[in-house]
């Protein structure tokens, strides 16, 4: 058996929002749909909860409150959503389902103190504290439209006198502005933390429309940014949009390419001629060309030229067109499209000669992109990769020289070397006295894409009368290789032959291309080691090594 | 005192646990032709006091002479706990007792700690030790490290740190970040 107790009782709200227990001699207002309300009976702030007349909640929201004396519980109702709530319990029912509560509901001078803001949160009602004011906001949640469709639902609206406050990151990130910097902050209402703003502030500052149909209580915002213009020029690529929006990049490789999703936009009409998989109307031929430089207008009127009846040969000579272009241009290939339509995506894709990195800059027009090519591969690439370096100085010589130094002077000298062919290109790992750990002398080749892989040691053990010339590889791509820089080598230091093996030492394992380590000869061998350590000796051993090297490049490519 | 006498009683051993480091450019002792036999059998009744050792015949591993294969050599260790076992197989790894014929991979290794559990044993190695080997080397003396320390039935991993740290690699040619383990043994 219920009664109707609203204009009986005067329930209060418990809240339990942060930030309220410090100020417990201060007092707290009350924003409820928009509008400030002076409560008969002003909110408490006790234990630390500030406790407000839930009737006023109750009317402002056009809530109706049931309260059961015998069961001490009150259903709250609002549209579908009914709360029942029980004197002292923390669980709830909320449309029939059990809910927790952080706090359960009390009775203080016959009322009954909830929760504010769960009890709002769970009857559809936006509830916000704002600390500079001390005021807590309670508003109906209204609809929300973004460019036809449901807004995101982390965007919070908060009602305030006759406009509502929107949470104004959680709108621009919807736009890929991140961080965006407001021209106008002091506009805005610090809203549980958060920088919101009035729609007309919004529109101001991100352009298109931020409305409120106050009759459909239905937020509605139409802001589409169209691409007006894309264009490589060298490095760079221009993106002209009519309002500014933030890039979502990816990064792919096979081929290079840079690929950018704009939100929220769509082609402008010009474009959409010229966009990704286009089928034109009524004539093929104009399918999918993807440049939007003036060269590639070029070419289309090239193409216009011949018979455009044949789909093959038309894609031929696209190919061939690119191809043509590849030899020196940066950017290979430069092609858009509407890739989503809802919501309205267009993706760039920038096809690129060689890898690049990127920088992203926005401008109230568009944006610009930065690209920062990396080296890349021209010839016939070889990595010389001289052994140990640094803090690690490898074997130690009879005569207290490092094995670290005769690797280097060594590996030098192959570099000159092989620099005077041209259609070899040499890359070190190191040309100097680093430390190099074994996987970054790996990643050097496997990035590069190196042809061969070449690592020069040299030996040493405990026995003094030990010495000679050994080569290892490991892969089975290997091993022609390693015989050929074996025999030139070992023809060179005529030390006793110890032969060519295979071991898995880990810069010859882990590189894909042909790899070899090679074992001079034994720092720890008087004899050997005064050898080695001479400029003479050394120049002869690096010419042996680049005549393996040419040999095999002329054997074997 | 304890010491002494157990190097009159195994002979060889501890003197060239002493001579580590300094290799074979001490080999001048009068090799004794067949030590292990009469001197070592005799050991265990020269104990004094009535520590209970464990007395183990194990075989530790070498090179040869010109870098070429590992060399097995059969010595014996008293050793109070398991501890105790690795750490003198891993010391008897520099002091081959034929010298002439076998050469240490391992001279004047300093290790901070050498742990056990659960199959794992950590050698966490000084990074200043200089192992002056060739990559062929490296390999030998990873291999002679394993194959000493896998004869122990209960050792299934060898983590070598630098440091307490991983480390890439001990002397610049073979990697050990993965634990060391019996698949990997020898070819």
């Amino acid at each position: 058996m219920k009664r109707r107790l609203l204009p009986l009782f005067v329930l209060l709200l418990l809240l339990s929002l942060p930030g309220w227990a410090a100020a417990a001699d201060q007092s707290v207002h009350l924003m409820i749909g928009g509008q400030a309300v002076q409560p008969e009976v002003p909110p408490i702030i006790e234990k630390g909860r500030t406790l407000v007349p839930v009737r006023v909640i109750a009317e402002g929201l056009g809530a109706s409150v049931d309260w059961d004396q015998p069961t001490r519980t009150a259903v709250i109702a609002r549209g579908q959503q009914t709360l029942q709530l029980t004197v002292g319990s923390k669980q709830a029912l909320l449309n029939g389902k059990k809910v927790q509560l952080d706090a359960p509901p009390t009775m203080k001078n016959q009322r009954m103190l909830l929760p504010l803001r769960f009890v709002g949160e769970s009857l559809g009602v936006t509830v916000g504290w704002e600390e500079s004011t001390r005021t807590v906001i309670a508003n109906e949640t209204p609809q929300a439209e973004l460019n036809g469709q449901k807004a995101p639902d982390g965007w919070k609206f908060y009602q305030a006198d006759d406009t509502y406050y929107v949470s104004a990151q959680a709108v621009a990130d919807q736009f890929g502005l991140k961080n965006h910097a407001w021209k106008r902050p002091e506009r805005g209402r610090t809203i549980d933390g958060q920088l919101t703003l009035p729609l007309t502030q919004l529109e101001t500052e991100l352009g298109g429309t931020f409305a409120w149909n106050q009759k459909k209580n239905q937020v509605e915002i139409e802001r589409l940014s169209y691409m007006e213009e894309v264009e490589a020029d060298g490095e760079y690529v221009h993106i002209k949009t009519t309002l500014p929006v933030g890039a979502e990049a990816i990064v792919l490789n096979g081929p290079h390419r840079i690929v950018l999703d704009l939100p929220h936009t769509v082609l402008d009409e010009d474009l959409i001629p010229q966009s990704y998989g286009y089928k034109g109307p009524t004539e093929q031929k104009e399918k999918a060309n993807s440049d939007a430089d003036s060269k590639a207008e070029d070419d289309e009127s090239d193409k216009s030229d011949e018979p455009a009846d044949d789909d093959v040969s038309d894609d031929e000579a696209d190919e061939m067109a690119e191809a043509a272009k590849a030899e020196d241009a940066l950017i290979a290939d430069l092609r858009f499209s509407q890739f989503q339509s809802s919501p309205n995506t267009v993706r760039v894709v920038i096809e690129l000669n060689q890898k690049s990195k990127y920088t992203l800059s926005y401008s109230e027009d568009g944006i610009e992109v930065k690209l920062i090519p990396q080296p890349r591969k021209t010839g016939y690439l070889i990595v010389v990769d001289a052994g140990h370096g640094g803090k690690d100085p490898g074997a130690l010589g009879v005569t207290g020289n490092h094995e670290k130094d005769y690797t280097l002077a060594v590996a030098n000298k192959v570099v000159e070397l092989l620099k005077q062919y041209p259609e070899f290109q040499v890359v070190p790992t190191r040309s100097t006295d680093v430390f190099l750990e074994l996987s970054e002398r790996v990643a050097i080749a496997n990035d590069w894409d190196a042809d061969l892989f070449l690592s020069i040691h040299a030996n040493s053990f405990s026995n003094p009368n030990s010495g000679g010339t050994e080569s290892f590889y490991y892969n089975a791509n290997s091993k022609e290789f390693a015989q050929l820089v074996h025999k030139h080598l070992q023809g060179a230091t005529q030390f006793q032959n110890r032969g060519v093996k295979a071991s898995g030492f880990y810069v010859i394992k882990h590189t894909k291309m042909p790899a070899v380590l090679t074992e001079t000869g034994f720092l720890s061998n008087p004899k050997e080691n005064s050898k080695l350590t001479s400029p003479d000796f050394q120049e002869k051993i690096a010419k042996a090594l680049v005549a393996a090297i040419r040999e095999y490049y002329q054997s074997y490519q | 005192m304890n010491y002494r006498r157990r190097l009159v009683g195994l002979g060889l051993f501890a003197l060239l646990l002493l001579a580590a480091g300094c290799g074979q450019q001490n080999a001048a002792p009068a090799p004794v032709p067949a030590p292990e036999p009469a001197p070592q059998t005799g050991a265990p009744t020269e104990e004094p006091s009535g520590s209970s050792l464990t007395k183990q015949t194990i075989s530790v591993f070498y090179s040869d002479n010109d870098l070429l294969a590992l060399q097995e050599e059969k010595q014996e260790i008293a050793f109070a706990d398991d501890l105790e076992k690795y750490k003198k197989a891993v010391a008897l790894l520099e002091a081959p007792q034929e010298k002439e014929k076998h050469f240490p991979l391992w001279v004047d290794f300093k290790y901070h700690s050498l742990t056990f559990e659960e199959g794992k044993l950590t050698i966490d190695a000084d990074s200043h030790n200089v192992y002056n080997l060739g990559s062929s080397g490296e390999i030998m003396a990873l291999d002679a490290l394993k194959k000493t320390l896998f004869q122990f039935p209960e050792v299934k991993s060898i983590v070598i740190l630098e440091d307490g740290k991983p480390a890439e690699s001990l002397m610049g040619h073979v990697d050990i970040v993965e634990p060391l383990t019996r698949d990997e043994v020898a070819q």
